[in-house]
């Protein structure tokens, strides 16, 4: 009978305008929630025998563009890593203070510069000896605490990496409870938009920490690879793992051979598999990579701007040219040189001409650590001179044979005693080569009568000489967090003053601060091209204090250039967001039509019910 | 398109917050007054400002060095242009002095120089900002000593009293210079320096005769001597024979001797007797004489002079062993003799400072004690006081006026550098000083002002942004206001 299934159809019309207020009540209570999309209701016409019989309702649905909701994840990543840049550099920028103070490190440069002036000027004035050693010790220091400072934000980054792969892990397993259960209900047609959006949460997450992909199976579950392509999550998800250090300092960086890496790396557990994630480049962006490329690329570099500034610092105060003396033997001439006094890392520097007339300029570097042999072009930061390493830590006619093999046969090498090495030409066998000229640089210990020069500062509390040693680990390598000025200045400051014992410098003489001054602010220097700052062929020359002035400048417009990219970057994540919040968010407005309309629906129905009711008791009270 | 209501308030809470940091950055920028609280924030400018800050701190280290160096210079050219009214007063005084002892065996112009060395001493120990400006690099010692050390010396220690007293017995030895006059044969007369190496006593220059008859031979042999062998033929009145003698102090003096038939002869004149034999009798005694009075008046004057050169020399000399008969300087030691210059020695006295005033400028300067010609000042003063007579010889009117001529002409400075030329010379090194500030201050002062420009904030700019600003803010509000009014809900 037709007023029965009008009541059916008017019951399913109810029961479909009450899911839908239900629906509409859970909207508007997330209306504010992160990530919550806007849940419609599907509904059908409900066929039964061929005829309508009323509307069912099919269940939530949520509507999500998915390829804009991938951009939205890469770019998330990539707002991550550059917000971590931004933070990090800005204080790598915030050690230098503010412009008007002049408390950078150049300003300190500076400041020694005149104080050491006042020095040259008074020299007698033991306030003015005192103000320069205050401004060597605080410079020293402040080079200290920034070598402290960069180094733990090193360990930070570190620590971070390991709260973020924990992070990830957690993630992955929610994504993975989350595939399971939707693949379940979806198998069993019940809705699954709610759980969907608390999947894109786990996975947005993830994608702050890492750049993530991921493929929609059609169980309704999806597969997470990395930005690189490792997989992340199938089935199950893959286990992440780091190796935490808890200290680090300059001489901690990464390497691919695990027993040379001294700071933690990101293994992805896979079974039985292990891939190393930072060695294989699969992760390129997110906060983790912005970390990773803080603690083993930007910060390094930063340290080893400060360490060559330190070692540039130090040698250029204490470094000597020791002169050569003519030389001759078995009709050849040339040049020798007494080696007694060089300290590793100290060199011989040798001009000569082939017997092709071609000039050579050869730098000889003392080392005593043949495992770092042979050097590269780049261990003197000079682009013009052939680097020979020699390792000095065994008999002379070891040195002499290890020279001439470098050296080849236009250069005659011998050592006629002691430590005195002869490089002579070859007319002994008939050539015409020449030598041209013969210097050692080295850095004497003593602070008399070793020349005007001074070393002021040295290497750690054990106060050991800095003379850019290149043994393994380089002496260079976290310098600036160990350079110290030297007690034995400290504790008599006139020995800024008296360079000679005997006859003994009068304490009035201003040749010794004369010339450190000059030292620092006149004499051009050649800066390693492995601090980043100048290249291998053009690297950066000029004084001490022009290094500090670039370093400064190199920091913070690097600071400012990750701020700005970080800005940027920000703009056109936050488009996205509002695209895609705009796209799937609730509109509270929207949801109050639609409330109107299903109020309307219900009545309607409930109309339709009290109509059939009525129309029954008219049918009954025929005939009464 | 539909905005969703998270959206649309997410939207409006980031820009709110937006505004404010810019608000928060402005109120910063007018509270400090600059542009930018990090190197980071200067942008391209940032280089400048470097460079800049760090000029205007080495240009500020210049101009301390050049106030400092000019306190200096013009300190010592004050002290020196006093020494050299000294060393005038002494010149002019010298050459008009008469012989009138009035106090303690000196004229007034010897107990003038007594001051005047106490006044040179005084003004060479003078002391600027607890720095010896005369003593060269040691800068912490005094650099002269005291005059009464200097004069008189101590228990240990030999004055330039003692030094010209000792010279002047080594210079004069037996009264006749050191030289030796005898007669190897009748009518000869021989005249020999005593020793041919030693330093003392008159030295035979030369000898030109016009006695007729005679022969004179020398100065010839080692040690130097002169012959005169009167022949048959003697000489006639008039005739004269000049003895040229070097003086110690480089001076030399001419006896002459004319033959008279006088008897007795007046001074400097010998009487030409009834032969050879007799007349080189007279010509020896006459030439005696001569020598007696002349070594007690020039050669002891030079001598004095010399003595001085001695002991203000580096090391000063001494006599060695017994004054009379010694033939040989020693140098004296700090342990015998006074050092009257205790300051450094090393190099060539004078500009032995180096005053960095800019950026590979220097300016050497500065003045030492023993340097030559602050040097004779304080030796003419001293020898001129040292010296004392008794007033009993009639000799010593003219051996006062030897001394006085030759520190009168000493202090002359013909051809060497004069006290003057010191003060001249630092005054140049003043105005070069002068100069260098000025340049320095307006290179500083344009420096600040590129950095102000760089650096500080524009208030005017700022304090319009900052009202732009707030505007901008007070209609978000009220537009999120309003918004949040327009919601159906509330019209249901």
């Amino acid at each position: 009978m037709a007023l029965y299934s009008a009541v059916g159809s008017a019951l399913s019309g109810l029961n479909a305008a009450q899911a839908g207020i239900d629906l509409v009540s859970r909207n508007i209570a997330n209306a504010g929630t992160p990530g919550y999309t806007r849940k419609t209701l599907l509904l059908d016409n409900q066929v039964a025998a061929g005829g309508s019989i009323g509307v069912s309702v099919l269940g939530a649905t949520r509507n999500v563009d998915s390829f804009l909701q991938q951009q939205l994840r890469t770019e998330t990543a990539s707002t991550q890593k550059l917000n971590v840049y931004s933070d990090f550099l800005g204080r790598v920028d915030g050690m230098f203070g503010t412009p008007d103070s002049n408390t950078s490190v150049a300003a300190s440069i500076t400041s020694l510069e005149t104080t050491l002036q006042s020095v040259a000027t008074t020299p007698d004035d033991p306030a003015a000896r005192q103000t320069f050693l205050n401004s060597a010790s605080n410079l020293a220091s402040q080079l200290n605490s920034m070598s402290a400072k960069i180094q733990g934000m090193r360990l930070e980054a570190e620590q971070n990496i390991a709260t973020s792969v924990q992070q990830a892990n957690t993630d992955l397993q929610t994504v993975a409870g989350l595939n399971d259960q939707i693949s379940q209900r979806q198998a069993s047609n019940y809705p699954v938009a709610d759980l969907q959006d608390l999947r894109d949460n786990a996975i947005n997450d993830l994608s702050k920490l890492m750049d993530v992909k991921t493929v929609q199976n059609d169980d309704g579950t999806v597969t997470v690879f990395t930005g690189g392509g490792q997989l992340l999550l199938d089935k199950t998800p893959v286990k992440l793992t780091f190796d935490e250090h808890t200290s680090m300092d300059a001489n901690s960086s990464y390497n691919i051979d695990a027993s040379q890496r001294k700071v933690g790396t990101i293994t992805l557990q896979n079974g039985t598999t292990q891939v190393d994630l930072i060695a294989s480049g699969a992760i390129t962006s997110g906060s983790i990579a912005g970390y990773i490329q803080m603690r083993d690329t930007t910060l390094p570099q930063a340290q080893s701007q400060l360490d060559e500034l330190a070692s540039q610092l130090a040698l250029s105060l204490s470094q000597e040219t020791v002169p050569s003396t003519a030389a001759s033997g078995g009709g050849a001439t040339g040049l020798g040189i007494d080696t007694s006094s060089m300290l590793s890392g100290n060199q011989l520097n040798l001009s000569y001409t082939d017997d092709a007339g071609v000039s050579h300029k050869v730098t000889v570097v003392k080392v005593t650590d043949p495992s770092v042999l042979p050097l590269a072009s780049t261990a003197t930061a000079d682009p013009n001179d052939t680097v020979i390493g020699i390792n000095f830590n065994q008999p002379m006619s070891g040195v002499v044979s290890d020279l001439q093999a470098a050296l080849g046969t236009n250069v005659v090498v011998s050592n006629p005693s002691g430590s005195t090495i002869n490089f002579l030409n070859d007319a002994g066998s008939g050539g015409t080569s020449t030598i041209d000229a013969l210097t050692a640089t080295v850095t004497p210990a003593s602070l008399t009568d070793a020349g005007t020069g001074l070393p002021l500062f040295v290497d750690g509390q054990s106060q050991k000489a800095y003379s850019g040693s290149l043994d393994n680990p380089p002496q260079v390598n976290g310098f600036a967090g160990r350079i110290q000025v030297n007690s034995a200045i400290l504790a008599d400051d006139t020995k800024l003053i008296v360079y000679s014992t005997s006859p003994a410098t009068a304490i009035g003489d201003d040749m010794r601060p004369r010339d450190l001054l000059s030292r620092l602010t006149d004499t051009s220097r050649t800066y390693s091209a492995a601090s980043g700052i100048g290249s291998t062929t053009t690297p950066f020359q000029g004084s001490v204090d022009a290094f500090a002035r670039r370093i400064v400048s190199f920091q913070s417009s690097q600071s400012a250039n990750a701020t700005n990219a970080a800005s940027a970057q920000q703009i056109v994540s936050n488009t996205l967001q509002d695209k895609f919040n705009g796209d799937t968010g609730v509109n509270i407005d929207d949801e109050m039509a639609n409330l109107i309309v299903l109020q309307n629906s219900y009545a309607a129905n409930a109309r339709l019910i009290t109509t059939v009711q009525q129309l029954f008791d008219t049918l009954l009270s025929i005939g009464k | 398109m539909q905005i969703s209501t998270y959206a649309q308030s997410l939207t409006m809470r980031s820009n709110v917050s937006n505004i404010q940091t810019q608000l928060a950055d402005l109120q910063r920028q007018l509270s400090t007054g600059l542009k930018s609280d990090s190197f980071a924030g200067l942008g391209s400018s940032r280089n400048l400002v470097l460079a800049l800050n760090d000029q205007v701190s080495q240009s500020n280290s210049y101009l301390s060095t050049i106030d400092t160096t000019s306190l200096r210079v013009q300190s010592s050219a004050d002290a020196l242009t006093r020494l050299d009214q000294i060393s005038s007063e002494l010149q002019t005084g010298g050459l008009a002095s008469t012989f009138n002892l009035t106090s303690g065996g000196q004229t007034d112009l010897q107990t003038t120089a007594g001051m005047r060395l106490n006044e040179a001493i005084d003004l060479l120990n003078l002391n600027v900002g607890d720095r010896q400006l005369f003593g060269g690099k040691q800068t912490q010692t005094t650099p002269v000593v005291n005059s009464d050390l200097m004069l008189n010396g101590d228990t240990a220690h030999a004055g330039l009293k003692q030094v010209i007293s000792e010279r002047n017995q080594a210079d004069l030895g037996d009264g006749r210079g050191r030289l030796l006059l005898s007669s190897p044969s009748a009518g000869t007369v021989s005249l020999a320096e005593d020793d041919a190496t030693s330093p003392f006593g008159f030295k035979l220059s030369n000898v030109a005769s016009t006695l007729t008859g005679a022969t004179v031979s020398g100065p010839t042999g080692s040690p130097a001597a002169v012959g005169v062998s009167f022949g048959a033929t003697l000489p006639s009145p008039g005739d004269s024979l000049s003895v040229d003698l070097k003086l110690p102090d480089g001076t030399t003096t001419t006896l002459k001797l004319t033959a008279t038939t006088d008897s007795p002869p007046a001074a400097g004149q010998f009487t030409i007797g009834a032969d050879a034999a007799s007349t080189a009798t007279n010509f020896q005694s006459t030439l005696d004489t001569s020598i007696q009075a002349s070594a007690k008046t020039t050669l002891k004057a030079a001598s004095t002079v010399q003595a001085g050169n001695d002991f203000f020399g580096n090391p000063p000399q001494r006599v060695s062993g017994s004054p009379a008969t010694a033939t040989a300087l020693v140098a004296g030691t700090p342990d015998n003799t006074v050092q009257w210059y205790q300051g450094d020695t090393t190099g060539t006295p004078g500009n032995n400072f180096v005053a960095t005033v800019g950026d590979g400028s220097t300016i050497a300067y500065g003045a030492r004690a023993d340097q030559s010609a602050i040097r004779t000042v304080v030796q003419s003063a001293a020898v001129l006081a040292a010296v004392t007579y008794t007033g009993t010889d009639s000799s010593e009117g003219a051996e006062y006026s030897a001394l006085t001529q030759r520190t009168s002409s000493a202090l002359n400075f013909t051809g060497t550098q004069s006290v003057k030329d010191i003060v001249t010379d630092l005054g140049l090194k003043s105005a070069t000083l002068a100069t260098s500030k000025t340049n320095l201050q307006t290179q500083i002062s344009t420096s600040q002002t590129i950095l102000d420009n760089t650096q500080n904030a524009d208030q005017y700019t700022v304090a319009t942004q900052l009202s732009t600003l707030m505007t901008q803010l007070q209609a978000s509000y009220q537009v999120t206001a309003s918004l949040s009014k327009l919601s159906l809900a509330n019209f249901l």
